[in-house]
């Protein structure tokens, strides 16, 4: 958009040049076994006009992303539907400044109906990406505070309340350092507050930090959830100590994720995340702790593998002896289209299994329900946004052809994502399962706003991972709230709650509502945003996610209906429930409040991301 | 000071090994073997490390290899970093084997002398400069660990396992000799430097003949014996029986240094000497690794003994570090190097704690690793540690080697020799497969409650052992891995020549 206006500007501020005129004819053989533009590459200098004018047959021009697409470009040229007769001039300011513009007949893109316009010198130059190094370190602070915090707590082992009031004490700070970083951050394009550490020059590894637009909500998320896990696990009685400190070291780990722009450091950190998620399911898990632990480790490790050798394909292919994302996006001209799709395919294993999208989705229900309280919140709150947050990061700007070829793909898993997962949701009888299965439909939705390419429908996707983020760890907190209070989260089991903890119970109602995309709270915003964009790219293929909305909302309410209102259950000991302590009660508040926040004021949100967005897209060469 | 006081690591213990034995003629005290072969391990160990770090005042040059015995010894970057690795476990094997035989075992100056022995051998097999040399240097370990496996004569399982050692030990040597026969009756060298000028001379056709049929079977030979040293499939099938049987302390030796060993000369062998001639024997290496590591991470998902799950998981490692032979590049040539060094550390570490456990009494079946974490925080991170590295999981060191192992066999492959690529993927998808199993141990440890008492005594010994094999795993290698890497890099440089 700024560039947009930027351009707009120039063209004002330009003495006024009359250029010279051309056209190029629009059609086809008259037996209809060929279809082109004539002349098919056309060279001209900046400022001049371009005319379409149409021959025969029926017809449109619309622009592509290169020589090779066969789709229109989103928000470039369209001469609207496909038409007989009349003429097309191109507006003039995509004639500018020095570019290239592919453009093809929409209805016949497949016959080779393609062409190009050169304007200038040709080839768009590359966008700069500005990069800012800070002058105080903020980002290393996130990495160091929580190891810190973990070491202390360990420290004081044999004291029963230590342990949670260090950590406590931690997560606040870094809540504090992540809402700087937040700001910081703002809605400037490029990275900011950069650092960067030598690690193994040999390699080109190094420990190189920094932020924009889309990591920034990233960071905030996971130091927001910080200090909810800890107040929400505050009576935890079984190894105190052990619990926060490797709560603690998930939150290195996590902000490791978001914050590097090193494929080698961000294939540690992804992997380090593994380490303290599986001790947390499997010593404090349920029943079942011991195979949805290991189930968990197993699917997520070998997704990941193939991520790596994705990621040493990439190094060896750019020959310029950095594991810098920022180094390597830029070389993805020189990468050929098989290349590309090949390594895409190797990425999007890794992330689709973390996302997690069907059919590589069976972990998340064990590890969700296993899983502690705690544990879900920051499974299902930070670490399944890794996936999303790691295919537009670091799976986007490198393969663009290769993400390109994979559309059908994503928007064909992400639509099954949405209607299964919200299926399945609405036959669960635990809560927490319930909870999981919704996780995969909304993760279907942000999916689907990838799959767009579009700047709009990015956005939305992580806008979602965002409101999704702070709202299915307060689905967790509901369940795990039924559990301590009522001793069951066994829907079926459950009714007639609202009349005796009415406080709780308002509290419960507020989070269904947001989740399932109420108006004026966070998940609606991101929800629209993806499907208008997604309307816009592929038109009424929308019915199918609307249709998955329906479900969610059914099983939302039907929940709700089930377990909250209705009759009193005779299967549980109603006589003694009571409204939820404060440690479980202010925590869903502050959720409550941030969703309501950020569904009514979403700019705040969403001007980072879509600048983010922006650049991504234009290192993709799309925007 | 002459050239030949680069033979002065091998002096130590060669005069520890005749020390012993006289020791015993005046004293029954058992501490005093010990402390004459820790004594001599970390003379060896310092000189080794000084002539490193100061080569020049031991008439040495790290870049240029220095012979000794008229070219039968050679001394390079290669053979010192591998005899720095030998020494260094010879002398934890020693520490543990204090604590792992009781006061009542018989035969204790034997044992040190052999454990003496064994580690000389391995020294001489990395130091050797002809086929001859190597031989006698793996001979001489052999030997050595062929009576350490059976030590305890009256426990059938440890004399069974020294019976098969023996006869497969010998099978195999019989085959190394007879594919060395044939290189020299082809090039009438045993030098290294000989066969490979050799070699190169059939590639540039100044060797008039064609001998690829002899130089296959050849290798195949040759690759078959050192295969059982480095226990690869098809050649594996004593190692889980020797790793059960054997007791803890020897198995640790065999697993952490004498496979290395193996490793050493088969990188003699094939990267140096008949590297020219890499087309006849590329494809059964690559073909050998594959299946190494598949079969053994198959193999050990099944197992109940600990001891045997981690020999297969050795058979697998041997698969991992086997795909960049083929390679024969520089870098693919340090990960190998850099990945059998931490092999030896980490699958050390990890039977050290195995025999530790059993020492105790606890047993070696899987169970008996129920709720170890209870009984012993330490000693269950130490193990923890050991076995994520063996996966690979970052920040652990195993993953820093693998890295290095995958990536500069990826390089090579995509350089050109793309089936490269389908053995870098196979070990990829090998090291997922093989979590599943690790995970086990770790799931015993920390998720059961342990059967009988908590309070079990654990040897100090072990437990310094266990905290310096944390922080060497965990903390040093992987935050000076740029230092790891440069040593193996030199290595390799000395080593392909």
């Amino acid at each position: 958009m700024r560039l947009f206006f930027a351009l707009i500007l120039a063209a004002l501020l330009l003495p006024a040049v009359s250029g010279e005129d051309h056209t190029v004819l629009v059609s086809q053989s008259a037996d209809g076994s060929s279809y082109y533009f004539e002349p098919e590459v056309l060279n001209i200098e900046v400022g001049d006009n371009v005319t379409f004018v149409w021959l025969n047959g029926s017809h449109n021009v619309v622009q592509s992303s290169d020589s090779a697409s066969n789709v229109y470009l989103a928000g470039g040229f369209s001469s609207g539907v496909p038409q007989v007769g009349g003429n097309w001039s191109l507006p003039s300011d995509y004639t500018s400044q020095d570019s290239t513009l592919y453009y093809i007949c929409e209805p016949h893109a497949t016959m080779q109906m393609k062409g190009s316009i050169i304007v200038g010198t040709g080839e768009v130059p590359l966008p700069e990406i500005s990069m800012e190094f800070g002058n105080f370190p903020w980002l290393s602070y996130l990495l160091v505070f929580p190891l810190i915090g973990a070491l202390w707590t360990f420290g004081f082992r044999d004291s029963p309340h230590a342990p949670r009031i260090i950590a406590l004490f931690t997560t606040l700070f870094t809540l504090i350092i992540s809402f700087i970083v937040f700001f910081k951050t703002g809605s400037k394009s490029g990275y900011s507050l950069m650092e960067e550490y030598v690690w193994a020059p040999n390699f080109g590894i190094s420990l190189l930090l920094g932020v924009d637009g889309l990591s920034s909500p990233m960071v905030l998320l996971t130091g927001i959830i910080g200090p909810l896990t800890v107040i929400f696990a505050w009576h935890e009685k079984e190894k105190p100590a052990l619990f926060f400190a490797l709560l603690l070291v998930m939150q290195t780990a996590l902000f490791g994720v978001f914050i590097t722009l090193d494929y080698f450091v961000f294939y540690v950190f992804w992997e380090i995340v593994l380490i303290p998620m599986f001790f947390l399911i499997a010593i404090w898990g349920g029943e079942n702790r011991r195979y949805a632990s290991i189930k968990f480790f197993i699917y997520t490790f070998t997704a990941s593998v193939i991520m790596l050798v994705g990621f040493m394909a990439l190094y060896f292919e750019t020959g310029a002896e950095t594991f810098s994302m920022i180094e390597i996006a830029k070389q993805n001209g020189n990468f050929s289209e098989s290349f590309q799709i090949w390594v895409f395919a190797a990425l999007f294993i890794g992330f689709a299994v973390k996302i997690p999208s069907v059919p590589w989705h069976t972990w998340l229900p064990d590890a969700h329900v296993e899983a502690p309280t705690a544990g879900s919140i920051l499974l299902a709150g930070v670490m399944l946004k890794m996936g999303l947050y790691g295919l537009i990061r670091a799976a986007l700007p490198v393969a663009p052809l290769g993400a390109e070829y994979f559309v059908p793909v994503m928007v064909v898993l992400a639509i099954v994502s949405i209607l299964y997962g919200a299926a399945l949701s609405l036959g669960q009888t635990d809560l927490k399962k319930l909870v999981a299965y919704s996780s995969v439909s909304h993760m279907g939705v942000a999916l689907l706003g990838v799959a767009t390419m579009t700047e709009l429908g990015l956005a939305g996707a992580v806008f979602m991972m965002f409101a999704h983020g702070i709202l299915s760890p307060a689905m967790f907190m509901v369940a795990g709230v039924l559990l301590h209070q009522v001793g069951t989260r066994d829907i079926p089991k459950l009714g007639g709650l609202a009349k005796h903890q009415p406080n709780t119970a308002g509290v419960f109602v507020v989070i269904f509502m947001g989740s399932l995309g109420l108006p004026g709270m966070a998940v609606f915003v991101a929800e629209l945003s993806v499907f208008i964009a997604f309307f816009e790219s592929h038109g009424y293929w929308l019915i199918l996610p609307i249709f998955g909305m329906v479900l969610t909302a059914g099983y939302h309410l039907w929940a709700l209906q089930r377990a909250i209102f209705g009759e009193d259950s005779e299967q549980i000991d109603i006589k003694n429930v009571h409204e939820a302590p404060w440690y479980e009660m202010y925590p869903m508040f502050a959720i409550i409040v941030l969703a309501v926040l950020f569904g009514i004021f979403p700019h705040y949100l969403m001007d980072p991301i879509t600048v983010a967005c922006y650049d991504i897209l234009n290192f993709m060469g799309v925007a | 000071m002459d050239s030949s006081s680069l033979f002065l690591p091998e002096i130590l213990l060669i005069a520890s090994i005749m020390a012993i034995p006289a020791l015993h003629i005046f004293t029954e005290n058992r501490r005093s073997y010990s402390i004459c072969s820790n004594v001599s391990l970390v003379g060896a160990f310092i000189f080794l490390v000084l002539s490193w770090y100061y080569p020049d005042s031991l008439s040495m040059d790290r870049d240029v290899s220095t012979y000794i015995f008229y070219d039968h010894f050679k001394v390079d970057a290669f053979s010192q970093l591998f005899k720095i690795v030998f020494v260094l476990t010879a002398l934890i094997v020693s520490l543990v084997s204090t604590s792992y035989f009781d006061e009542s075992e018989p035969h204790q100056p034997e044992y040190f002398t052999l454990l003496l022995s064994s580690t000389l051998g391995m020294m001489v097999t990395a130091s050797a400069n002809d086929f001859l040399t190597l031989f006698v240097g793996i001979e001489i370990s052999a030997f050595s660990s062929y009576a350490m496996v059976a030590f305890r004569k009256k426990d059938d399982k440890s004399t069974e396992a020294g019976a098969k050692y023996l006869l497969i030990g010998a099978f195999s040597s019989a085959l190394t000799l007879y594919g060395i026969s044939l290189i020299y009756a082809i090039t009438g060298f045993l030098t290294f430097d000989g066969v490979n000028s050799f070699m190169d001379g059939i590639n540039n056709g100044v060797v008039d003949g064609d001998f690829s049929e002899v130089i296959f079977i050849s290798c195949l030979f040759i690759m078959a014996g050192l295969g059982f040293k480095i226990a690869v499939v098809p050649f594996h099938a004593w190692a889980p029986d020797v790793y059960e049987g054997a007791p803890t302390p020897v198995t640790t030796l065999l697993a952490a240094a004498s496979k290395a060993m193996g490793f050493v000369a088969v990188f003699r062998v094939f990267v140096f000497a008949l590297d020219s001639v890499y087309e006849e024997w590329e494809l059964i290496l690559g073909i050998i690794a594959l299946a190494s590591m598949t079969v053994g991470n198959l193999a050990a998902i099944s197992q109940n003994d600990i001891g045997r799950m981690l020999a297969y998981s050795s058979i697998a490692q041997a698969g991992y570090i086997m795909i960049a032979i083929p390679a024969l590049t520089s870098e693919a040539m340090s990960g190998a190097i850099a990945h059998t060094l931490v092999h030896a550390f980490m699958k050390g570490g990890a039977f050290v704690v195995v025999g530790c456990v059993g020492a105790v009494g606890l047993g070696y079946s899987l169970d008996s690793y129920k709720g170890l974490a209870k009984r012993s925080q330490l000693l269950a991170l130490a193990m923890t540690v050991c076995l994520l590295s063996l996966v690979g999981i970052p920040p652990f060191a195993g993953f820093i080697s693998k890295f290095f192992l995958f990536y500069g066999t990826l390089k090579a492959g995509m350089a050109g020799n793309s089936w490269l690529i389908i053995l870098v993927i196979g070990g990829v998808l090998n090291s997922a497969l093989s979590l599943y199993y690790y995970l086990k141990i770790m799931r015993y440890m920390y998720l059961y409650d342990p059967e009988g008492s908590e309070d079990i005594e654990f040897p100090n010994t072990v437990r310094y052992i266990s905290l310096g094999v944390i922080l060497l795993l965990a903390v040093f290698f992987p935050l000076y891995w740029e230092s790891l890497f440069e040593l193996c890099k030199e290595a390799s440089a000395a080593l392909m020549g």
